[in-house]
């Protein structure tokens, strides 16, 4: 009688976890345009359940013969990496990298018509001003190489990247023209602030920076879990345990009275 | 509705029919072979892009659900030695916490990573090789026609020194679900020395007791299995439990996606296990355990694709 009694609440309590992951999604808040002159359609990101990276709509209007680069800047975090050394013929964790003040996020979209290499290091853009920002700490290894490693391995995970001809210009009007650009925003994305930053260059004048913050913020179930796991930690780890377990019951239960069962 | 879920805690969306699949196949070894699967499960979770802490932590709770699954279905089967069990769980306990200093200490002298992976590798050879070895030879012993000649009733227990030192042990006691009448200071020294192999490598432990209890305390394989995840499991709530409150790396959506795969794996594993042999579930583990190392020996021989990892994991 008990065991009859236990497979429904079991089950009911796996149907409400199902039930509260497909609730979970959010409607995005509408567009809305930035007094700095660009706009981000959504205003801001909402990382739900079921989200699985988004790309995110820029407009702005500039002059005609300004060009635009775009940068998405995410937090800045400290990371922390094993490095890999030969030992014999054994490629071994030989030691601890930590890489401070990196952002978790780089994205640098520019024009068909951008400027080469060397002038955009010039404007403080692109991968190489990460590194005068970042600090390298090891010891025994060589900063400059373990960077150049860290930007490969964020390249590697889709974190960091460069794209030409991603800006894409229209007519707007008498002497003005508007830009556009998709923000791919990656499957593996943390809640915080972004910055989104264009710079706006034009002959003989120095380049003007327009600059917008972007939030990208979790919805409510997996902030739930999130204020469980990092305010309540012990109660979050039990209520873990007691689900597993609660878990396993039930497919104790499923699979003894199905047609199988031992 | 998308078939990719994030997760909160990894930061990251997968892909949930591959992570079920995932479990599913952790699972089923667990169900089969009384092994918890953790030193399987999170090199695949860091392969499709989970950071080793969260991986780590997060594949302890659904071993949880996995082997409360296989726990129940061996008992119900009679094939859990709770006594056997409670021994080597305390042992573990010892060995563990005494592992954990060990490590310590290790780490303080540099090279840790040098020892723990290279004792990994040896351990899965040595432990995968002889297992493989002996239990072709019984297969094919048990298909020659001697072989298949009835068994006596009751089969003398070879003298060896060892089984003269096992009989000499003080406090001799009866394990009747396992058919063998031992000292408790065996499963508790063998438990501990297995909780320090186990801190000192990041793993449960499941791959190194079963053979420990097959080869060494000489327990029937069906009983093996039930009573190794029974350890399994009280091992992986206590772990559990301190990487949520302590480094807040249990991704809770990750281990439910797990768990669900994993929890009818142990199921269809149990079933299998019943079905199959002795001697060819130990051919099975055998070969699982030599993959791993080959898989483990060619990461360490290969030149890797970029010389950074995320540190952490086991």
């Amino acid at each position: 009688m008990k065991r009859q009694m236990m497979l429904p609440i079991l089950a009911g309590c796996l149907l409400v976890l199902a039930w509260s992951l497909v609730t979970a999604a959010q409607a995005a808040p509408e567009a809305t345009p930035s007094p700095a002159g660009i706009s981000l359609d959504p205003p801001a990101l909402v990382i739900d359940t079921f989200y699985a990276g988004r790309s995110v709509s820029l407009k702005g209007e500039v002059a005609d013969g300004e060009r635009v680069i775009l940068e998405v800047l995410g937090p800045r975090e400290d990371a922390t990496f094993d490095v890999k050394g030969r030992v014999g013929p054994f490629w071994l964790n030989r030691g601890l990298v930590k890489v401070e003040n990196a952002p978790s996020l780089y994205m640098l979209l520019l024009p068909a018509d951008a400027p080469d290499a060397a002038r955009l290091e010039s404007l403080g853009l692109g991968m190489g001003q990460l590194k005068t920002e970042a600090r390298v700490a090891a010891t025994g290894h060589n900063a400059d190489q373990l960077f150049a490693q860290f930007l490969e391995f964020k390249q590697g995970a889709g974190l960091y990247l460069q794209r030409a001809g991603a800006v894409a210009y229209a007519p707007a009007g008498p002497g003005r023209r508007a830009f556009s650009a998709s923000l791919d925003f990656p499957s593996a994305l943390a809640a915080g602030e972004y910055q989104v930053i264009a710079t706006v260059l034009r002959e003989g004048a120095a380049p003007q920076r327009l600059e917008k913050s972007y939030l990208v913020e979790d919805g409510h179930f997996l902030g739930l879990i999130k204020g469980l796991a990092f305010s309540h930690s012990l109660l979050f780890g039990v209520l873990c345990v007691v689900i597993a377990l609660m878990a396993g019951g039930v497919m104790g239960l499923v699979f003894k009275g199905g047609k199988g069962g031992h | 509705m998308s078939w990719y879920v994030y997760l909160p805690i990894a930061h990251q969306s997968v892909f949930l029919p591959l992570v079920l699949g995932l479990g599913f196949v952790v699972g089923l070894l667990s169900g089969l072979f009384g092994v918890g699967g953790g030193f399987l499960m999170t090199p695949l979770l860091i392969m499709i892009g989970i950071p080793p802490t969260v991986a780590a932590a997060s594949d302890s709770n659904q071993i949880v659900a996995a082997s409360a699954s296989g726990t129940y279905a061996h008992s119900r089967l009679g094939n859990v030695d709770f006594k056997m069990g409670l021994y080597l769980l305390a042992g573990g306990i010892i060995g563990g916490t005494g592992g954990v200093q060990l490590i310590k200490l290790l780490r303080q002298a540099g090279d840790a990573d040098f020892v723990i992976q290279i004792t990994y590798v040896i351990m899965l050879g040595v432990v995968g090789g002889y297992m493989l070895v002996e239990s072709l030879q019984s297969l094919r012993a048990a298909k020659s026609p001697a072989g298949r000649a009835p068994a006596p009733a009751a089969v003398p227990a070879k003298d060896s020194a060892y089984n003269r030192f096992l009989s000499s042990l003080p406090f001799q006691s009866n394990f009747h679900k396992s058919g063998i009448v031992l000292s408790p200071v065996v499963p508790l020294f063998l438990g501990a020395l297995v909780g320090v192999l186990a801190a000192i490598m990041g793993v449960g432990g499941g791959f190194i007791m079963v053979p420990v209890m097959v080869y060494l305390l000489r327990m029937p394989m069906h009983v093996v299995v039930g009573t190794s995840l029974f350890q399994v499991l009280f091992t992986c709530v206590d772990v559990t439990i301190m990487q949520a409150w302590s480094n807040h790396t249990v991704d809770f959506l990750l281990a439910l996606i797990l768990l669900l795969g994993s929890t009818i794996g142990a199921q269809v594993g149990a079933k299998l296990s019943s079905k199959l042999k002795a001697e060819q579930l130990k051919v099975l583990l055998a070969c699982v355990v030599v993959l791993v190392m080959v898989k483990m020996l060619v990461g360490l021989l290969l030149t890797p694709d970029s010389l950074l990892s995320v540190h952490g994991g086991h």
